[in-house]
Order: C-alpha cells, then sequence, then structure tokens
C-alpha cells in the first residue's frame, strides 16, 4: 500500500512537472539591444511587447530588448563583444557593418538562414541589400533606410505666398523658394537650416556630392575617386553659396525649437524626425525629396540593420530564435515604417497603407536612386576626415579648396 | 601570528580592488600597445610598430598641443578659483552650509545632464547667453562651433564641475592652520592681503602641490565633457588625447595603438607629476 502511494506520487510529480520542462525548454529568450531612443525608440518596444505577447509564444521565443542610447551604443557593443558578453541579436547602421565584419565580430547570415527566413533577395531595395554583405558574404539584413530629404513649414510657406502643399525639388526651386521667404522681410525667419557641424554635415555633403559623382572613392577603394575634387567643390559651393547668400545660418543651432516656432522655412534633415516633428502641438509641416543640384538624381542614405553579433549566448537554437523574431519583424514592417523609416523591401513600400503615410512615402520616390556609403570598414574614419574639414570650412577656417584637397589627401593616405 | 596577518586582511580589499581594476589593466594595456589589436584580440605582434604611427602621425602632435592647451585653460583658473572660494567659505558668514553645497552641487550633476544644459544655454539661437549677448546689440555666438571658443567653454565647464572638490580639499587645508598663527600675525599688524601671501598661501603649499598634481592628471584625462559637447570638433581643435585613444579603440578598432596612446599619456602624467614634486614638494616652510 505504501509503495503504491509513493509510485502514485511519483507519476502525479511527472505528470505536473513534464509539461513546464518541456514549455521551458522550448522557449527561448534572446537578448535584443536596440539603440532606438525617440519615438523610433517607442515603436519598437512597442512592436517588440506585441511579440512577446502574440506571435513570440507561439514560436516559442521571447525578445528581451535592452535599449542602448546612440551616444554609447556602438562603445557598448564593442565592450561586449570584446568580453564575449555580446547580445544575440542588435542593430547596426549599414555602414559600421564592414568594419565589424571585418573583425570577425558577426555570425554570417548562410544561405539556410536566408531560406528559413523566407527571404526573398529581389524584394528588398538592391543598394540596402548590398550594404549588409562584406567579402562575399551576408552578416546584416536590412530593416529601413533614412534618406536626407527636406521638412518644411507650412506656416511660412503661406506666410511666403508659396503653396504649402508643393515642395521644392531643385535648386533652381529651392532657391526660388527661399527668395520667396526672405522676401517676407521677417529677420527672425531663416530661410532654410543646413548642417554646418556633426555628422549631419557629413550627410549634407555626401548628397549634394553624389548628385556630382555617385562614387566617393575609386574602384579599387584606394583613394578618392577621379571626380572628386571637382564634385565636392561642387557641392560645397552649394552649401556656403547657402549661407553666404544669406538663406541659412553659418551656426544654425537647435533647429528643431526654430522650427516649431515657425521661425523656419525649410530644413535639410533626414525622414526619421517625422513622428517627433508630429508629436508638435500646432506644427503643420511638409516632407519633400533632397532637392537636385547636380546633373544626376542621387540621394544618400544610411540604413538600419539586424546583425547577429558573436557572444557566448549564442548557440543555433539562439540564432533560430532571433531569425524567427527577424522574420516577424520582417511580415511586421508596416509598424516601423509608422516610426518614421522607409522600409527595406518593394513589398511593404507597395502596400497601399504604407502609401497612405505621406512623409514616408515620399521619400521612396528617391528609392531608385539611393546611394549609401561604401562598404569598407574604414568609411567611419572617412566620415571623421570629413567631419573635421567640413568644420573647418563652416567654421571660417579654411577655403573650399583647401577642404577638398585636405579631405582627398587624408582618405589617400588612409586607404593608400 | 595575529596581529601580523590582521593587517593584510585590512588592506586585502583595497589591494584586490587595486590589482584587478588598476595594476591589471595598465598592465594589459602596456602588452596591448605591442599589437595590431582587435575588438576580439591581438592580431599581429608589432614591437615598437603603434607608437611608431602614433609619433609620425601629424594629428597625434595636434592633439598633444589640444592637451596643453586645454591643461593652461583649466590648471591655474580652476585652483586660482578653487582657493578663492574656500577662503571666502572658511569664514563665518550666514548660511555658510548652503553656500557650501551650491558650489559641490556641479561635482555630483552627471556630465551628461549639465553638457544638456550647457548646450542650450549655448545654443546660437535659443540659448540664453545670446539672448543676453543680443540685448548689446552683440551677435550670436557659435561658442561650441568656433575653433577659438570651443576649447574655452570646455575648460569653462570642467572647472565649474570640478571646483567643489577642489574647494573641499582647500578647506581641509586650511583647517588644518592653527588660528594662533593668524592671532600672531594680527598683534604683529599684519593687513588680510599680507596674511594671506605670507601665511595662508605658503601653509597651503602641500594642499595646493595636491591639487595641482590631481587637477593636471584630471585635465589629460578629460574625457566626458567633450564627448558631449563638442564631440573633440570643431576641426578636431577639441580633441584631447582621452578622446583620441577613444576615437582610435572604439571608432577605428585599433584598440593597440590606443593602448600606446594611453601608455604615452601615463608617461606623461608620470613626467608632470614628478616635475611638480620637485619643484613645489620641496621647501619646507
Amino acid at each position: 500500500m505504501f509503495k503504491s502511494k509513493k509510485f502514485l506520487l511519483v507519476v502525479l510529480s511527472l505528470i505536473l512537472v513534464i509539461p513546464f520542462a518541456v514549455s521551458a525548454q522550448d522557449n527561448v529568450t534572446i537578448t535584443f539591444w536596440s539603440p532606438f531612443t525617440g519615438p523610433d525608440g517607442q515603436t519598437i518596444e512597442a512592436m517588440v511587447n506585441d511579440f512577446n505577447e502574440t506571435a513570440g509564444p507561439d514560436m516559442g521565443v521571447t525578445v528581451d530588448m535592452l535599449i542602448v542610447p546612440w551616444d554609447e551604443y556602438y562603445t557598448k557593443l564593442t565592450v561586449a563583444m570584446a568580453s564575449n558578453q555580446a547580445p544575440n541579436l542588435a542593430i547596426a547602421h549599414s555602414h559600421r557593418v564592414p568594419a565589424f565584419a571585418e573583425e570577425g565580430t558577426l555570425i554570417e547570415f548562410t544561405r539556410s538562414n536566408l531560406e528559413t527566413l523566407n527571404i526573398n533577395e529581389e524584394d528588398f531595395i538592391p543598394a540596402l541589400w548590398n550594404a549588409g554583405e562584406y567579402e562575399g558574404a551576408r552578416y546584416a539584413l536590412p530593416i529601413d533606410a533614412f534618406p536626407r530629404n527636406i521638412f518644411y513649414n507650412k506656416a511660412v510657406f503661406e506666410q511666403a505666398g508659396l503653396d504649402p502643399e508643393v515642395a521644392p525639388t531643385t535648386g533652381e526651386e529651392l532657391i526660388a523658394t527661399l527668395d520667396a521667404i526672405k522676401a517676407i522681410g521677417d529677420e527672425d525667419i531663416v530661410p532654410i537650416v543646413i548642417s554646418t557641424s556633426g555628422s549631419w554635415a557629413v550627410r549634407e555633403f555626401y548628397s549634394l556630392y553624389m548628385q556630382y559623382e555617385p562614387n566617393l572613392l575609386n574602384d579599387d577603394m584606394t583613394g578618392v575617386s577621379d571626380n572628386f575634387q571637382e564634385a565636392a567643390t561642387q557641392a560645397l559651393q552649394v552649401t556656403t553659396g547657402l549661407i553666404d547668400d544669406g538663406y541659412a545660418l553659418a551656426a544654425p543651432g537647435d533647429w528643431a525649437a526654430l522650427f516649431a516656432q515657425d521661425k523656419v522655412g525649410i530644413v535639410f534633415a533626414q525622414i526619421t524626425h517625422v513622428l517627433s516633428l508630429s508629436q508638435i502641438d500646432g506644427l503643420e509641416f511638409g516632407t519633400g525629396v533632397f532637392p537636385q543640384f547636380g546633373p544626376q538624381p542621387a540621394s544618400f542614405t544610411l540604413g538600419h540593420n539586424f546583425v547577429l553579433p558573436i557572444g557566448s549566448s549564442q548557440d543555433p537554437d539562439h540564432i533560430n530564435a532571433s531569425l524567427k523574431f527577424i522574420g516577424w519583424f520582417g511580415d511586421n514592417a508596416l509598424a516601423w515604417a509608422e516610426g518614421g523609416k522607409v522600409p527595406a523591401t518593394f513589398s511593404v513600400i507597395n502596400d497601399p497603407v504604407f502609401g497612405d503615410m505621406t512623409a514616408q512615402a515620399i521619400s521612396t520616390s528617391q528609392m531608385d536612386y539611393l546611394v549609401l556609403p561604401p562598404i569598407i570598414p574604414e568609411q567611419s574614419e572617412i566620415d571623421g576626415i570629413v567631419q573635421e574639414n567640413l568644420e573647418a570650412l563652416y567654421g571660417g577656417q579654411s577655403s573650399i579648396e583647401d577642404t577638398v584637397n585636405r579631405i582627398a589627401d587624408e582618405i589617400n593616405s588612409l586607404l593608400g | 601570528m595575529r596581529s601580523k596577518v590582521f593587517p593584510y586582511l585590512l588592506l586585502a580589499p583595497y589591494l584586490i580592488f587595486f590589482v584587478v581594476f588598476l595594476a591589471y589593466p595598465i598592465l594589459r594595456g602596456g602588452y596591448m600597445s605591442f599589437f595590431d589589436w582587435g575588438i576580439l584580440g591581438p592580431k599581429e605582434y608589432l614591437g615598437l610598430g603603434n607608437y611608431i604611427d602614433l609619433f609620425s602621425d601629424d594629428r597625434f602632435w595636434r592633439v598633444l598641443g589640444n592637451s596643453f592647451v586645454f591643461m593652461l585653460l583649466y590648471v591655474p583658473p580652476v585652483i586660482i578659483v578653487s582657493m578663492f572660494l574656500a577662503v571666502l567659505l572658511h569664514g563665518f558668514i550666514p548660511g555658510i552650509g548652503i553656500f557650501r553645497s551650491i558650489f559641490f552641487l556641479p561635482m555630483v550633476i552627471n556630465v551628461s545632464v549639465s553638457a544638456i544644459a550647457i548646450k542650450w544655454l549655448m545654443d546660437p539661437q535659443i540659448g540664453l547667453l545670446n539672448r543676453f549677448l543680443d540685448i548689446f546689440g552683440i551677435a550670436p555666438q557659435t561658442w561650441l562651433n568656433q575653433q577659438g571658443w570651443a576649447m574655452f567653454v570646455v575648460s569653462l565647464v570642467v572647472i565649474w564641475s570640478s571646483s567643489g572638490f577642489n574647494i573641499i580639499i582647500f578647506l581641509a587645508g586650511l583647517e588644518n592652520i592653527s588660528k594662533e598663527i593668524y592671532e600672531a600675525a594680527e598683534v604683529d599688524g599684519s593687513t588680510p592681503f599680507t596674511t594671506f601671501f605670507r601665511i595662508t598661501i605658503p601653509l597651503l603649499r602641500p594642499v595646493i602641490l595636491l591639487v595641482t598634481v590631481l587637477s593636471v592628471i584630471g585635465s589629460l584625462q578629460v574625457f566626458g565633457e567633450i564627448f558631449m559637447l563638442t564631440g573633440g570638433g570643431p576641426f578636431g581643435s577639441t580633441t584631447v588625447l582621452a578622446y583620441y585613444l577613444y576615437e582610435q579603440g572604439f571608432n577605428n578598432f585599433e584598440f593597440g595603438l590606443a593602448a600606446a596612446v594611453g601608455v604615452v599619456m601615463t608617461g606623461i602624467i608620470a613626467v608632470l607629476t614628478f616635475i611638480q614634486f620637485r619643484f613645489l614638494g620641496e621647501r619646507e616652510v
């Protein structure tokens, strides 16, 4: 009697424990580092929560997201990689991927991974797709693009007698628009804000430069392109011309505050700001493509990607779980686009729901001529060289000619 | 037996901390500086290659120059301001505790928080400072984007944020000066000016040495304010050694070169500290 009771207890215990054991074994928790902190931070947090509450349990995947602000994101990610403590899944800018790949810190997305995800290469914007590959291996899966574009203040446009629904698309149209804003005669209104320092100044320079010369570097990536000096000079003549002619400020400061107060007509910015500007009460603004000054249309963009960092927590189960989340994210990319991004795939871009996102959809008209930075590990250093010299130019410490020559010399010295 | 072991037990927590977080990283940094060292570890032994690259890089010399410019803009003013404020706070005035707290407050404010506030304060369009200058018809200044101004502004911010700590050290030094000496000087007809220069400063010499050494070391290690306020710009004019080290390591993944910068920094700090002890610390008062 006693023995049978004991046996019954053991059986009952097993019955109670086994389902939990199976559940614990099936469910995989992945760590995911996200650098998004603004409105797009709220978007990704909502998406991760949605995944964990809906699809995640069915897939047996839980995403444990850690938000690390941009300022310190790459520093912390690098330290985590060096100490073998990197997350299972992370976000990386397209121009950062080659350097991480060169260091051997990223796990390759194999052909089999891509098949598991049911990824169709043809569906991706080619420039974004290509940027995720380094030396023949795929290390990143693009999730979006954020090309340079313009935001214009509709109240200022109306004051200037301009159509508030039409944005300038060429250099001539832009100057005519700025002249109209200037003609309002209000000294507190700045016709246009361009960036004269920091990484945004570099991105605006590339946006203009690539309209004159699509390649920053020569074919074998050992120095600047043959046409660099001429194209860079023309690009910088545009930006310095805007300052010298009184359209733009040499040091714009906090443009968003001025824009919100209807004190700025047009801003060179990027589509990522669409959500934060939308949240400002009473601000009426429109978006437009980056105006074409040069002979060929080109729109400089950066993009965000999913990457799989190496680390002690990576194993086939965790990689597989990350792939499941990436797949779900791709299926729900419209939610991400709402946060102020241009989707990486044509299937989402062509979705009527995305077409209704007016601000983001305008940027997609630039899809055919998106240009990304060169796919080389030294790109961050090149950006640093360009930034330092542009700041010297806009700070009145250097002429256009000296700036261009110095940029060329320093890049050639770095890559040569 | 117990008496021999007990002191070591008391020292053990600090010694463990020292070895793990200071001695080992310093030695490891020195070791790394002889390698081409990436994120995942050593790639190739270079011998003195990183040092040769460093010393043949024009940018390194500019950065070194910037570090010394910062040191000159920071160290003398922070010592003078801290000592002056400490002397004022040493007296008995109503609300002394409040004043002491106010001067120490910047020390406990996070660099990121103070940097954001200062950026707003100095914004060329909406900044309070430029709005104030506008009253006198002075055009807005781009304090953090002008080569001449940026380093000056950064040094002011670091003086503001670090003087509270120095004030406390000076106050401790002032407490140690016997009141009888001041009373004797007063009886002999010494003016406050003479008392300050003939009694206070000479008797504070060890404290001045300490503050000077700490300030010089701090000035060569300044990073947070530059990272948050200028990012090393404009035109690299605020890129100092610590920021350059960060760039080499975390932007370019050249950890061996970054370690070499660290070793050079350590060497410079050691030499400057030796010089200060040699020339400021020897004379007996």
